[in-house]
């Protein structure tokens, strides 16, 4: 086996084999679980590297495997998984780092990295999927092996989340499966193409497409977040942090956006789905979503709420993007797959560590925590502005080429959009700020050092942020480097629209 | 030289992470005021220095062209000067230190943003100083001061917003016409002090700490003006029209603002009235390039010796409020008078400084622009001279009763408040050697009656105060009230919306929930059906089971 056919499987495999020996090794035996759990994200991030430098290179990675004739499992590497992939293997390197300081001593680890592995590798097969079979197995397995990380508290309150977590994207996953068989039935297998592959089809009914399409989104639009399918989103947040944080930035939401931007973008193909008239109702729901996520955001007290909020109007950006006809706005959506991911991870690291660290749920605790955590609450005050569109931090350039993607497609509306939301972020952004670092402290926080030396926390708890912020940070300023995020999703682009 | 231009926005950035590091907090505190000197060597020398770096944002150009260079020589010497009287301002070694990391985080972004020559760049120290200074705006802490950064912050919002969609429609040919035009001048008034979008200036300056308020009125307003200068289509395009409003925004608020600063009693809120006032001027000369394209290249380098001049005598002004609360005995008190009546002659413009040289080139520049209102604009720009005389020796007078009320002033802070004052009077220097500017003709009527009749107005007001008629002051803000009033009225209508919204939402979730119950209803001989096919299922197996081990016993 060659690795041009063997590298999607490897990279996949990097992650499930440690999750399945996780589940062997005894709860008592952490050292090596922990030494297994990281091993397989370096390993993974190893594999990731190869593949960025061969795809970048024009090389082609493909791993197929026959289920049934004319049932193919496809993992394949194209330039839009493999951003897909870095961004989830890069976050969960420092998510592990983050979640074997958070869970120290807690009862069940053993079960949960072991669930946590088989999570990331069901977002990898998402991530590389060729076909929307390969796809849809992968995603209804990604709600299964979520679950248990979403109760895993076991409390009533957790088992009720779960519950509700469980009815929405079932039933997503439900609405998926009928669109992905209807299209199965009346156009036959159909592999993952740039450009698309529905738009070379003439002898397809052009009404039937239209329904397909309203399936599919709306089967993902519920992992999405899509307002009216957003319900679940605030309620898994009693999720310990480390999951919620995996879960907004990398896995269950962006397995929905990636997946509209797979339908849209390599199913129908976005010039296909511009002529069926098929994108302005997707923008129009997307951009609802945009402004409701973020007024309910203004509403929430509970620092993890108002992020899920967040996370709602957040996620949207993506689908607005893809919605929108044109380079530009492509551009975008996609980098704010990656964008949100880093910034989101960065606050539910920030929103951990508050809660672990002094007991903190709600935001009127936070006053003068500043003080008190200044470096977790530095990465916190970066992120947010990000959050908000801060030039030059990653959230800028998003809001940026979404913009100016718009006035390209001539959908002008969306700069109003943009500017409500980020004065809506700012609205619910900014007074946590002000708490933190202008208010004097009315709490008496808990004196005692968790960490060790001169650190406000455990270093393991302290690091994933500060990586995280400086990613924030990072991917804003070398915009324009070889291999920034936003460079690469110019290439994605450029593939996407070349014919 | 090239050096230089990545140090200019870096130091000040490194001096602030230096000042989180616990064991090197007092070299870093020492080293703090000095950050901006790489700057002035760069404003001294540096004309003509670029530097691309392509992999930064998306793709970044530094530059110190003719106009920087004029911006970046009073704004580097303006945070030196701040910065060395701030250094001695605090009390405590931590407030000092606190004061400095957001000092010379908004210092970096705004001498960067005088040398970014492409749009990102520009944008990102922009917001950098913007968001900084509100660090800068609350720093006492109390509950006044968290009102006017509350003020400040809102509208740094807005004007980023505005910004935001103004240079997204900015592809550098104007096509877009007016949305553009409108969204880039309030974009950037925001900051200048342009009406009516002033209201933040009055309640910010005096809230800052002094040293801050000073960078704040002789420096950072001015970002506003460069922004106006480098995305505006000044001198490109003729807009007769748009340049015709901003004249009379301008105009407005030099007059205007001047007479309502008349009225109040703290000096630094009467200061910040100035600003607006001497930045209506400024206003003027843009609305002139945009009205008449031809007079551009003659108000450029007019604009950019108005900015200096206003922006060194202004925070000469802004320090003299903390000196006067710092000198006491009779000889430190007249040096302090002396020293804030050159300034604010200065601002007024008497004969010799370089606001007489400024408005005589102005006067002289409006005669360029070919149209009748010309010779009315000239009029009231004598008006807002004698206007702003009035509130120059009105601010003298306030400033003479402040009372002293600490200890003893140092001599760094001193120092620097003199140097400042002796940089002021040196402008004037500046103007006519640098940029071939001429003294007016002094011994005429028209030069001297708006000063006169400034100093009677402020003489009357002053007799009509010891007969105890006093104005009342207009409310720091003035229209503020109304944005205020504005604010709350949708918020009320808002909150009653969300009222209505959520009466809605119950009523359709209850319809729902009796639907499905209705449905349940509908479903229940269903589901008895069910249960007795279970029923006769578990029966029937039990008798087949039943039967077959009779069957077995049967056969065996």
């Amino acid at each position: 086996m060659s690795l041009s056919n063997s590298l999607p499987a490897l990279i996949l495999f990097s992650s499930l084999l440690p999750g399945l020996l996780i589940f062997l090794l005894g709860e008592r035996n952490h050292r090596l679980r922990t030494l297994i759990n990281l091993t397989g994200a370096t390993v993974k991030l190893l594999l990731v590297v190869i593949m960025i430098t061969g795809v970048a290179g024009g090389q082609h990675y493909e791993t197929r495997l026959t289920l049934l004739p004319g049932m193919d499992l496809v993992l394949n590497a194209d330039a839009l998984s493999v951003l897909f992939v870095t961004l989830s293997s890069a976050l969960w390197f420092v998510t592990t780092i983050y979640a074997v300081g958070y869970l120290e001593g807690s009862p069940h680890r053993s079960r949960f990295f072991g669930f946590f592995s088989l999570c990331v590798s069901a977002t990898m097969g998402i991530a590389m999927a060729g076909n929307m079979l390969t796809f849809l197995i992968f995603y209804e397995l990604l709600t299964l092996v979520t679950y248990p990380l979403v109760v895993h508290r076991g409390t009533a309150e957790s088992l009720k989340a779960g519950r509700t977590y469980l009815t929405y994207t079932m039933a997503g996953g439900g609405l998926l499966l009928l669109g992905v068989a209807w299209l199965r039935a009346v156009a036959g297998p159909l592999d993952f193409t740039e450009t698309g592959v529905l738009s070379s089809r003439g002898d397809l009914d052009p009404a039937v497409l239209s329904m397909i399409f309203a399936l599919l989104i709306a089967g993902l639009g519920v992992k999405a977040a899509l307002v009216p399918f957003h319900g679940w989103l605030p309620k898994a947040m009693v999720a310990p942090a480390p999951v919620s944080a995996l879960l907004h930035a990398v896995a269950v939401v962006k397995a929905g956006a990636f997946g509209i931007v797979r339908v849209v973008y390599d199913v129908y193909g976005i010039e296909f789905t511009a002529q069926l008239g098929l994108l302005t109702p997707l923008a129009v729901v997307a951009a609802f979503t945009i402004i409701y996520g973020s007024i309910k955001a203004l509403y929430q007290d509970e620092l993890k709420k108002r992020l899920a909020y967040s996370t709602v109007s957040q996620v949207s950006y993506i689908a607005l993007g893809t919605a929108l006809f044109g380079p530009t706005a492509s551009v975008g959506g996609i980098v704010h797959l990656v964008h949100q991911g880093v910034m989101k991870i960065t606050l539910f690291f920030c929103a951990g560590n508050l809660a672990e660290a002094q007991g903190i749920h709600h935001i009127h605790q936070m006053n003068g925590i500043g003080r008190r955590m200044p470096l977790t609450m530095t990465t916190f005050t970066i992120a947010s502005l990000g959050m908000i569109g801060v030039p030059p931090l990653a959230g800028f350039f998003s809001k940026w080429y979404l913009g100016s993607g718009g006035l390209e497609a001539g959908q002008d509306w969306v700069i109003a959009v943009l500017i409500v939301s980020s004065l809506l972020n700012a609205g619910y952004f900014l007074p946590v700020l002000y708490r933190v670092w202008f208010l004097p402290s009315d709490g008496s926080w808990s004196k005692r050092q968790s960490g060790s030396g001169c650190l406000e926390i455990h270093w393991t708890l302290l690091l994933p942020p500060v990586i995280t912020a400086s990613l924030v940070v990072g991917v804003g300023l070398l915009a324009n480097a070889p291999f920034s995020p936003l460079e690469w999703t110019r290439l994605i682009v450029s593939r996407e629209y070349d014919q | 030289m090239t050096l230089l231009l990545i140090i200019t926005p870096l130091l000040p950035l490194m001096i602030t992470l230096g000042l989180f590091l616990p064991r090197w907090r007092g070299l870093f505190l020492t080293l703090a005021p000095w950050t901006p000197l790489p700057a002035l060597v760069l404003a001294l020398i540096g004309q003509g220095a670029v530097l691309e770096l392509p992999w930064l944002l998306l793709g970044v150009r530094l530059q110190l062209d003719g106009i920087g260079q004029i911006f970046l020589l009073f704004t580097a010497l303006l945070w030196l000067l701040a910065g060395l009287y701030a250094w001695r301002y605090f009390a405590d070694a931590a407030e000092c230190r606190r004061f400095f990391l957001f000092y010379l985080t908004a210092m970096a972004g705004n001498l960067g943003l005088i040398l970014s020559q492409d749009l990102f760049s520009f944008l990102s120290f922009y917001a950098l100083m913007s968001f900084a200074s509100y660090g800068l705006v609350i720093h006492r802490g109390d509950n006044g001061v968290r009102q006017a950064g509350l003020v400040y912050l809102i509208l740094v919002l807005i004007g980023e917003m505005l910004l935001f969609a103004g240079l997204l429609l900015y592809d550098g040919t104007y096509s877009n016409g007016s949305a553009l035009l409108f969204l880039l001048f309030f974009g950037f008034g925001i900051k200048a002090g342009a009406l009516p979008l002033h209201v933040w200036l009055p309640l910010a300056h005096p809230a800052a700490p002094t040293p801050a308020s000073a960078v704040l009125s002789g420096a950072m307003i001015k970002a506003g003006l460069l922004g106006w200068i480098r995305f505006l289509p000044l001198g490109e395009v003729a807009l007769p029209q748009w340049g015709a409003g901003v004249i009379l925004l301008g105009m407005s608020a030099a007059v205007g603002a001047a007479i309502i600063g008349l009225t109040q009693r703290n000096p630094k809120v009467l200061l910040a009235y100035s600003s607006i006032s001497q930045m209506g001027l400024m206003t003027v000369m843009v609305g002139l390039g945009l009205a008449a394209p031809a007079a551009w290249s003659a108000a450029l380098p007019l604009i950019g010796f108005y900015a200096l001049h206003h922006g060194l005598a202004k925070a000469t002004l802004f320090l003299g409020v903390g000196v006067a609360e710092r000198v006491r005995g009779d000889w430190s008190r007249i040096g302090l008078l002396l020293g804030l009546t050159v300034a604010a002659m200065i601002i007024a413009g008497l004969p010799l400084t370089s606001g007489a040289l400024a408005k005589a080139e102005l006067k002289g520049l409006l005669t360029t622009w070919p149209v009748d209102a010309a010779g009315g604009v000239v009029s009231w720009i004598t008006v807002s001279t004698a206007a702003t005389t009035a509130l120059m020796l009105r601010f003298l007078w306030i400033i003479s009763r402040v009372e002293s009320s600490h200890a003893r002033a140092s001599a760094v802070l001193l120092l620097s408040w003199v140097a400042l004052i002796v940089c002021s009077l040196l402008a004037a220097e500046i103007g006519r050697l640098w940029l071939n500017f001429s003294y007016p003709v002094v011994m005429v009527w028209s030069f001297w009656w708006p000063l006169l009749a400034g100093a009677a107005v402020a003489g009357l007001m002053h007799v009509l105060q010891a007969a105890s008629v006093t104005l009342r002051p207009l409310p720091a803000g003035d229209i503020l009230i109304l944005y205020q009033f504005l604010f709350r009225a949708m918020q009320r209508l808002w909150r009653e919306l969300v009222v209505r919204i959520g009466y809605v939402y119950r009523q359709v979730i209850m319809l729902l929930r009796h639907l499905f119950e209705n449905l349940r209803a509908v479903a229940s001989p269903l589901l008895d059906i069910e249960a007795a096919i279970s029923r006769w299922l578990v029966a029937s197996l039990f008798m087949s089971m039943v039967l077959l081990a009779f069957a077995l016993l049967l056969i065996l």
